[in-house]
């Protein structure tokens, strides 16, 4: 999986590229301690770039909610393809996240 | 009030469960499993661990309200790096309460296939008797008697359940028909053990969905699941392959992130109320 660091308005954003799964969380898991121990509260996750997305993947996600959200901070994810969104509204987490159709958007929706 | 549903109605084979003798029998649990199923289905969300569960909910329920949850791994990440090749003589193991779904003569026979090629090959059936299912093991034991190299470990206490789960070479799973996602499963992932599972959609789906990796057999042929025992135990690299795929997919989701999946879910609820 291709990992792209960048920002937008400041937000950082972190891009992902291929197959998300188990054996790929760990820089994502430890990009968004990073961010988040140094005061980013507010993240972009943009998936457009993500085929498959399995379980402790999205646990990742998950977890970097939870860092943002116990800081008043927040996790945007954006750029779904088909089967990623599938797998959110299966889960219902497209509930949980906000989700958008654009990085910029995405940046623009803190 | 979230509700996680482990299996449905639907996806069980009431005769491999042992209550399908009877036919009128089988239409009444039928019809009381879809009351208890619409009744389930007034939480504010049920949570299941199948993709196939939700469609069937939807789809048969009419249900807006039910989600994908992952099953998660009871076993704490371990620390020691996972062992998938233990050493010592090929050992075959099977985990949990066996005689209904979970059956183990296909495995015995299998094991009786592979002694004429690894004549010190160990096969290691672990539990007891399923509550629906008293004598079954016993039965086994008396019908394969001539098939060496068989132990029965009976009830394993909470201790040995590393060694069982250490000294295994591959964690093998005889079911007959579909359940929810294994709990073995994910045990045997905490140890790294290579497995092979029966080619049902479930276990399919949840090899996909969760990260693991897996030899697959059919389910009614004891020459396929030897061959696919065989393909682990006569493939070192295949062996340490699956076991360290299923050591990293379990371990990556313990049961606490499991938690803060559904803590995710509570906070929207509580938000809408």
């Amino acid at each position: 999986m291709e990992i792209i660091r960048s920002s937008r308005n400041n937000i950082p954003v972190l891009q992902l590229k291929g197959r998300f799964d188990a054996h790929e969380v760990e820089p994502v898991h430890a990009w968004l301690g990073e961010q988040v121990k140094n005061g980013n509260l507010k993240i972009v996750v943009n998936l457009e770039g993500v085929n498959f997305i399995d379980s402790t993947a999205l646990s990742t996600l998950v977890r970097g909610l939870k860092l943002c959200r116990e800081k008043n901070g927040d996790l945007h994810v954006c750029s779904l393809q088909q089967p990623v969104r599938v797998i959110f509204e299966l889960t219902r987490l497209d509930k949980a996240f906000d989700v958008f159709p654009t990085e910029e958007e995405a940046a623009k929706g803190f | 009030m979230v509700v996680l549903l482990h299996n449905i109605m639907e996806t069980v084979n009431l005769k491999s469960a042992g209550f399908g003798s009877n036919p009128i029998l089988e239409a009444v649990i039928r019809m009381f499993g879809n009351i208890v199923t619409r009744f389930i289905l007034k939480a504010d969300w049920v949570a299941v661990t199948i993709p196939k569960y939700v469609e069937i909910l939807e789809g048969k329920y009419g249900a807006k309200n039910v989600l994908l949850a992952p099953h998660g791994s009871f076993e704490e990440p371990t620390k020691s790096e996972p062992n998938p090749m233990p050493g010592g003589c090929p050992t075959v193991m099977t985990f949990g309460k066996f005689g209904t779904y979970k059956t183990v003569d296909l495995l015995v026979e299998a094991h009786a296939v592979l002694l004429k090629k690894h004549p010190d090959m160990r096969l290691v059936i672990a539990g007891t008797d399923s509550p629906n299912a008293a004598g079954y093991l016993q039965g086994m034991r008396e019908k394969y008697s001539h098939v060496p190299n068989v132990e029965y470990t009976g009830y394993v206490a909470e201790e040995e359940v590393p060694r069982i789960f250490g000294e295994a070479w591959v964690v093998a799973f005889p079911y007959t028909s579909t359940t929810g996602s294994s709990g073995v499963l994910h045990q045997a992932g905490g140890y790294g053990k290579a497995v092979v599972l029966p080619n049902l959609g479930d276990f399919a789906e949840l090899v996909l969905e969760e990260g693991y990796d897996a030899e697959f057999f059919e389910p009614a042929s004891a020459d396929s699941l030897a061959e696919s025992i065989a393909n682990v135990i006569e493939n070192p690299e295949r062996q340490k392959e699956i076991g360290l795929r299923n050591y990293t997919a379990a371990n990556g989701l313990p049961i606490t992130e499991v938690v803060d999946w559904y803590l995710i879910h509570f906070e929207e609820l509580l938000k809408k109320k």
